[in-house]
This record gives C-alpha cells, structure tokens and sequence, in this order.
C-alpha cells in the first residue's frame, strides 16, 4: 500500500527534524526552497529581513511564517510575488504567514501569493497592493493587479 | 525518516521540466484531467481560448491551472462547479492568472473547491449571487 505510506511520509516530513521544515537561514540571509511543501518558520530577535529565492520549476508550494516574533520580519520575494512584481512583505505578528506556489510565466518561474495571514501587511513595491487575505468577491472585475 | 525526506524530494522532483507534476496543455476547447496529486497545468493561448476542468473522482486531490503565455483570454469551465452557488467559469486574462483547487466529497458527489488564487482574479457567474468564496 505505498499510497498509505507516501501519505505517511509526508505527515512525518513535518516532524520536529523532519525535511519539509526549511531551517530558518538567520538575519540578512535566503531561504532556498528545495523539496515540495517545506515550511520555513521564523525567529526574529529585533527587525530582520529574510529573501526568498526564485524558485526553479512551476507548481511547488512553500510557506513562510513567523515563528517567534522578536521584530518585524521583511521578506523580499525574489522575481516578485504578483503581477506587479511587489517583493516585499512583512510580518508584524508571530503567526503571519504566507503561503506561495510556483508558477511558469514565459520563460521564467516566480512565486505567487497562495494564502496569507488575514491581518498580513504587504508593503509594496509599487503603491497600490494592500491585498486583504479574502479573494476579491466581486464577480464583475477584469483582473487587476494580484 | 529517510522516507519522509525521499518523499518530499520526490514531490519537489515531479515538477521538473519532464516531471508527472506538470499536465500538458490539452489546447484550445480541450479538458483538462488531474490524475496525480498536486498537478500544474501551464496553459498557452494564441487566442480567445477555452479549457474544461475535469470534474475530480476523489477528495483531497490538489491542482492547479495557470495561464502561462496570455495570447488571449482563457475561459476555464469547471465541471460541476467550484463553489458553493456553482458556479463554473472563471476568466484569466493575464499571464501569471492562476487558480488552485482542492477536491470535496459533497454528498456523492465529487466537486473542485477554490482554495487560492490570482487576486482580483475575474471570475464571472453562472449565478447571479456569485461572491466566489473558497466554499
């Protein structure tokens, strides 16, 4: 029955030593996702930052969260998190998180907002994204910015 | 935990460029069937194009489709609807526009369920109240 183990196996992938937790590189550092679905959770001791590397295929989710809130966390999101190209975000709260998944657009490969701590703040590159975590309800929008 | 770790790694290797994570693009009109967990469908249009979801067979299936190169707009039809007021189209205009879904057993049946996707991302309805929330 390998479905039952691969089920297994990805629920103690997330055990305390377990693979799908991506160790938290430390102030100033980057966090490189490299297997499916790894949670990277974050300690900060006074306001740090933290880069999330482009990733190199499409279809991977990751999440970042923060752990122990010692300061506000900036993340800055290689290649860009929506169509705007914002890279960065911050976390306020321990309990912010964003999840993302790889997409392919053209030649090249980028995050994209998934799900995100309701009270997240986004702070952007460009001025207009302050994304709340609920999807837009209305029906009658062309998309506009993510 | 050798196992745990080969299967994330497994998982992460399934998406390289070959990889059974990645579903090819049927084309224009052309349906789109998950049949592993976790599959992306990388869409390119030339057009104004059509695709069909699948209606999933099992809950718990994650998937997700994505416009890839925006020739034109993509319609996407998702077989028995996506929320709870059922609707079933939603319109991806721009390249980067993407929805992920999760299968639900309702009942008997089997239904997809938005579980994220391009904010603002239009999604037009089949019913008039159509606030696509994730239900």
């Amino acid at each position: 029955m390998s479905a039952h183990r691969t089920l297994k196996d990805m629920y103690r992938a997330f055990e305390a030593t377990g693979p799908g937790r991506l160790q938290d590189p430390g102030s100033g550092e980057t966090i490189t996702v490299d297997m499916y679905g790894q949670i990277c959770s974050v300690v900060t001791t006074t306001a740090e930052a933290r880069t999330l590397a482009q990733p190199d295929r499409p279809g991977v989710i990751a999440t970042v969260c923060l752990d122990t809130d010692g300061g506000d966390l900036t993340l800055t999101v290689t290649g860009g998190y929506n169509r705007d190209a914002d890279t960065v975000i911050t976390f306020a709260n321990a309990g912010d998180f964003v999840t993302f998944i790889s997409l392919k657009i053209g030649t090249s490969y980028y995050w994209r907002l998934l799900a995100n701590a309701e009270e997240l703040v986004i702070s952007s590159a460009s001025p207009s994204s302050t994304p709340s975590a609920s999807p837009s309800a209305s029906p009658s929008s062309s998309p506009s910015a993510t | 935990m050798a196992g745990a770790h080969r299967n994330l790694n497994d998982m992460y290797r399934a998406f390289e460029t070959t990889g059974p994570g990645k579903i090819p693009d049927p084309g224009n009109a052309g349906t789109i069937e998950f049949k592993l967990w976790g599959q992306v469908c990388s869409v390119v249009t030339t057009t104004t194009e059509t695709r069909t979801l699948a209606q999933p067979d099992r809950p718990g299936i994650v998937g997700t489709v994505a416009l890839d190169t925006d020739g034109g707009d993509l319609t996407l039809t998702v077989t028995g609807g996506f929320n709870q007021p059922g609707n079933t189209t939603i319109t991806m205009a721009d390249a980067g526009d993407f929805v992920t879904f999760v299968s639900v057993k309702i009942g008997t049946s089997y239904v997809w369920r938005e579980l994220g996707k391009k904010r603002a991302l239009a999604v037009p309805s089949t019913s008039p109240s159509s606030s696509p929330s994730a239900t």
